[in-house]
């Protein structure tokens, strides 16, 4: 347990708990979910079961959806960590569709109204800046688990195309290849103009102008983004490539 | 953030009474809700905003969980939970007692006797004052042993019965 000197006393576990109290906290703090939940959890988000690290599951979407247009090489490499966390705006993305599919589907009953989904992208919710935090998602009144397991692996699975298409840019540049990398950023942009991860694209544009040294547009470029998503992770690695702050 | 973090939520969800199925159906609504806010979370805070929003989805949800009645029917269920296994009947006793606890103070005790959060940590996630999480505990560690010690003289009651 990592704990950090505070103002409480000892937590019981450690001190003053009777055998029984102690039985019963430490069975409690030591609950995980069984793998085969683990598992369906990190399906129904649109991580693969077989790689909750998502290195793999980058390799595994890049090889399967574009390899035959995009590159060779896909996925040999890390991925970014925000591309880890794409994975799971994926799955947002997916949900949404998802649910939109049950409106679309003539034979598909719709759920009941106690199952649908809260909606997966809460609105922005004034954060606490003294702390550097961010104040958590507000479900709505009429969230409801369970969520539709099962809806969302096939709209994930249409939107496996953008994560690859970005992964393989990201092969790109590291390649030393980074006009392939905007060539494939353009067909991003070009075929998902509202798609998950169009902060991703236009960070990874940066990087491949600066690649390029296309400096002054790199630049440009990273301002507008800085601005628009100042505070974020993302804005803080683009200011870094672009060079609006040093490292 | 899912490997290192869903643990950690679904145990939160199943603290405040969920069933284990269900907790894991709130902890992945909590990812995907978390998922349309990832550029606005630090890195540092991805466990606080995760499980913040686990306890205000159980919160939203908490009309729709039935949780145990212990007044009335405490006995009865004791003796249901002798045949479960002994880890997994420690677990629902911990959360027998937990039930007897005032559900604001049980969060603070959640997050401090079992997750390991700070004090700070624990305000800044309930967004209450330093001092509220020092006196809120201290009445839940009330509230939550002399439910235990009921729970114990009631197993032993059985046990010499």
């Amino acid at each position: 347990m990592n704990r950090p000197l505070d103002d409480l006393p000892e937590p019981l576990l450690a001190e003053g708990a009777t055998d029984f109290e102690r039985r019963l906290l430490g069975a409690a703090a030591n609950e995980r979910p069984s793998p085969e939940m683990s598992a369906r959890m990190a399906q129904a988000i649109g991580a693969s079961a077989a790689a909750l690290g998502v290195a793999a599951v980058a390799k595994e979407l890049a090889a399967e959806a574009v390899a035959s247009k995009a590159t060779a090489g896909v996925g040999a490499t890390a991925v970014w960590p925000w591309i880890a966390a794409g994975v799971l705006g994926l799955a947002v993305a997916g949900t949404i569709i998802g649910v939109q599919s049950w409106k679309d589907s003539p034979t598909e009953p719709r759920p009941a109204a106690s199952q649908t989904m809260a909606p997966a992208v809460a609105p922005p919710l004034p954060g606490s800046p003294a702390q550097g935090n961010v104040r958590a998602a507000e479900p709505s009144a009429g969230a409801s688990v369970p969520a539709p397991r099962g809806r969302v692996a096939p709209a994930v699975g249409v939107l496996r195309e953008q994560i690859a298409l970005l992964d393989a840019a990201r092969v790109a540049i590291a390649d030393g290849s980074s006009g392939r990398a905007l060539d494939l950023l353009r067909r991003y942009q070009e075929r998902y103009p509202a798609g998950s991860f169009l902060p991703e694209a236009a960070a990874l544009k940066v990087e491949a102008l600066v690649k390029l040294g296309r400096n002054a547009e790199a630049r440009r470029l990273a301002e507008r983004f800085v601005a628009d998503h100042r505070g974020t992770v993302l804005a803080d690695r683009v200011s870094r490539i672009a060079g609006l702050v040093r490292p | 953030m899912f490997n290192d973090h869903h643990a950690i939520v679904w145990r939160a969800l199943r603290r405040r009474g969920l069933a284990p199925d269900a907790a894991a159906d709130a902890t992945q609504e909590t990812f995907l809700l978390a998922a349309g806010r990832l550029p606005d979370i630090r890195p540092e805070s991805e466990r606080a905003f995760l499980i913040q929003t686990a306890l205000r989805m159980a919160h939203t949800l908490s009309r729709k969980v039935v949780r145990w009645e212990l007044d009335e029917d405490m006995d009865k269920r004791l003796s249901g939970l002798r045949d479960a296994d002994e880890r997994r009947a420690d677990i629902q006793l911990c959360d027998l007692a937990l039930a007897r606890v005032n559900p604001e103070l049980a969060e603070v005790f959640v997050l401090y006797e079992l997750e390991g959060l700070s004090s700070p940590e624990i305000a800044a996630l309930l967004e209450i004052p330093l001092g509220s999480v020092a006196s809120r505990l201290r009445r839940a560690r009330e509230q939550f042993r002399a439910a235990a010690a009921r729970i114990e003289r009631s197993l032993r009651k059985e046990g010499e019965a």
